[in-house]
């Protein structure tokens, strides 16, 4: 609600969040010195989340890089820390915009498929108060009533589980699920070129 | 030198904020102390709408859960229900961690089937063929430049193809019957796979590979059943004929989900408007004579040039590239 609805959450999480690893691989591809690239990526969310709508972005991964970069331009803008012909080869920015994405390919199937393997695939006691409170809907005081723990662990454990997913799901973490998307997705590309 | 807040610790805090908010409405106090850290640092707003996607994402899966009409198992086999009274009061080690994963993954099945209970368009540009794999398990494979749209509820499945041809592999579901809508045909199917074709200025036509269809007519009351390897065009006022397709005649009309075209002593003006379906140059066929001739064979459907190379050289005519159109002639 602060700040962040819920509607445009859920919209992050759909359109965002699955671009988030492309969106790293190609800031880190161009070997930005100076720059951060977490920060970058923070910033291009709070882009994203301050938008008054986003009912006309059609796509939405184009739209996100864009804003990465302009992000970088502001910094390279107010700091000097970079030259701007360090960032020329961005303007190829627009070649990556025609081509389909790899996640456009992956269906929604096979994503919801990721988050139930990503949540599987948590520390088990992470899983389980997420499980309780999440898919269950236990309220915080049930969910430590039930598995004999004060109501501040279920807090620090839902901490952690959250922080694993979001790495999970923006930045690929360790996953081999990730990994073999991203295969699967590139044949998929390739045949759709065929 | 600045002293930066790392993007890492931002995020924990983020992280932290984004649970808080999850477990209980924020105190008059919380809130504003939310502000004021929100408003430090932009990057702050964007870890901690990171964060927030991230919960209400999952959130989805726990209120849709209990709706999903899934016909299978229990979701939450294995995983004991909250409401359930006679409750350990330690467990943290799961017993069936599979159990518990096809739970999750049944959850998140009923989360897709709640996004998809909107109405759903999809479409391939000219020259795409893409494969839609559907919650229910159900694949359709669009052609080129076709538009879909899906409407699933509990009780039924609809999908309106409104151009195009796209290949239906329909998960067998009693309960859920299966339908594809094409101006005013309806097919029917229980399991099934089978093929719809709308195409402007042509008449619809509907293949089945196995199972079988009904096809009913809005102009039109009663329904023809049509079988594994049958065949039919469905013009309006006119009656449902179905025809045997062979094997091997079968493969060739689902070439395309291969990218290639296959012809079968097709009229050269019907090749070449198949073409022109997938991308360009076009092929212009302006001689009736010539248009009349008519070719076999298997194409790759994103060369209409090696096709246009192919049927010069078999029906002895002339090809010659144009203002960017192959232009075919004795």
């Amino acid at each position: 609600m602060t700040q962040v609805s819920d509607e445009r959450a859920l919209w992050l999480a759909r359109n965002a969040l699955p671009h988030e690893l492309a969106l790293r691989r190609w800031l880190a591809g161009k070997r930005l010195r100076g720059i951060d690239l977490d920060d970058i990526v923070q910033e291009t969310y709070a882009i994203l989340a301050s938008l008054e709508g986003v009912e006309n972005i059609r796509n939405a991964k184009a739209y996100m890089f864009q804003t990465a970069y302009s992000v970088i331009l502001a910094q390279v803008r107010r700091a000097q820390i970079i030259s701007i012909s360090t960032i020329d080869d961005i303007g190829q920015l627009a070649e990556e915009d025609g081509t389909p994405s790899p996640e456009r390919v992956v269906s929604d199937r096979q994503e919801l498929q990721l988050l139930a393997d990503a949540i599987a695939s948590l520390p088990p006691r992470s899983r389980e108060v997420f499980v309780l409170r999440k898919i269950h809907g236990l309220q915080q005081r049930d969910v430590a009533q039930r598995l004999g723990v004060s109501e501040g662990t279920v807090e620090k454990q839902l901490q952690r589980a959250v922080k694993i997913l979001t790495s999970l799901f923006g930045r690929g973490g360790n996953s081999p699920r990730q990994a073999s998307k991203a295969q699967g997705a590139s044949r998929s590309v390739r045949n759709t070129d065929a | 030198m600045n002293q930066r807040e790392t993007s890492a610790a931002i995020e924990d805090a983020a992280v932290a904020w984004a649970v808080r908010l999850d477990l209980a409405p924020l105190t008059p106090s919380q809130r504003a102390e939310l502000d004021a850290w929100l408003a430090a640092d932009p990057r702050r707003l964007g870890a901690f709408a990171r964060a927030r996607a991230v919960m209400v994402y999952a959130d989805r899966a726990r209120i849709l859960a209990p709706n999903f009409d899934h016909g299978g198992p229990d979701p939450f086999e294995g995983v004991e229900s909250p409401r359930g009274m006679r409750l350990p009061t330690r467990r943290w080690a799961i017993g069936g961690a599979g159990a518990l994963a096809a739970g999750v993954a049944a959850a998140a099945a009923g989360l897709g089937f709640q996004v998809w209970r909107s109405v759903q368009r999809y479409e391939t540009v000219r020259g795409e063929v893409r494969r839609l794999p559907l919650v229910d398990g159900t694949v359709v494979t669009l052609d080129t430049a076709t538009t879909v749209a899906v409407k699933y509820s509990s009780a039924r499945r609809d999908v309106q193809l409104i151009e195009g041809e796209a290949l239906f592999d329909v998960a067998k579901n009693a309960k859920r019957p299966f339908f594809v809508e094409a101006d005013d045909v309806r097919v029917r199917a229980v399991g099934t796979s089978f093929t719809v074709r709308k195409v402007t200025g042509r008449p619809t036509e509907v293949l089945v590979r196995e199972g079988a269809v009904e096809i009913t007519r809005r102009d039109s009351p009663g329904a023809v059943r049509l079988g594994a390897n049958e065949y039919a065009l469905v013009r309006p006022f006119q009656t449902i004929v179905p025809v045997a397709v062979e094997p091997d005649s079968m493969a060739r009309r689902l070439a395309w989900q291969q990218g290639m075209i296959s012809f079968e002593a097709t009229p050269l003006r019907d090749a070449a408007a198949n073409f022109a379906r997938y991308g360009d140059p076009q092929i212009m066929v302006d001689d009736p004579s010539v248009a009349s001739e008519t070719i076999s064979g298997m194409f790759a459907a994103n060369n209409p040039q090696g096709f246009a190379k192919a049927v010069a050289l078999s029906l002895n005519l002339n090809a010659r590239t144009e203002d960017g159109r192959i232009h075919l002639s004795r």
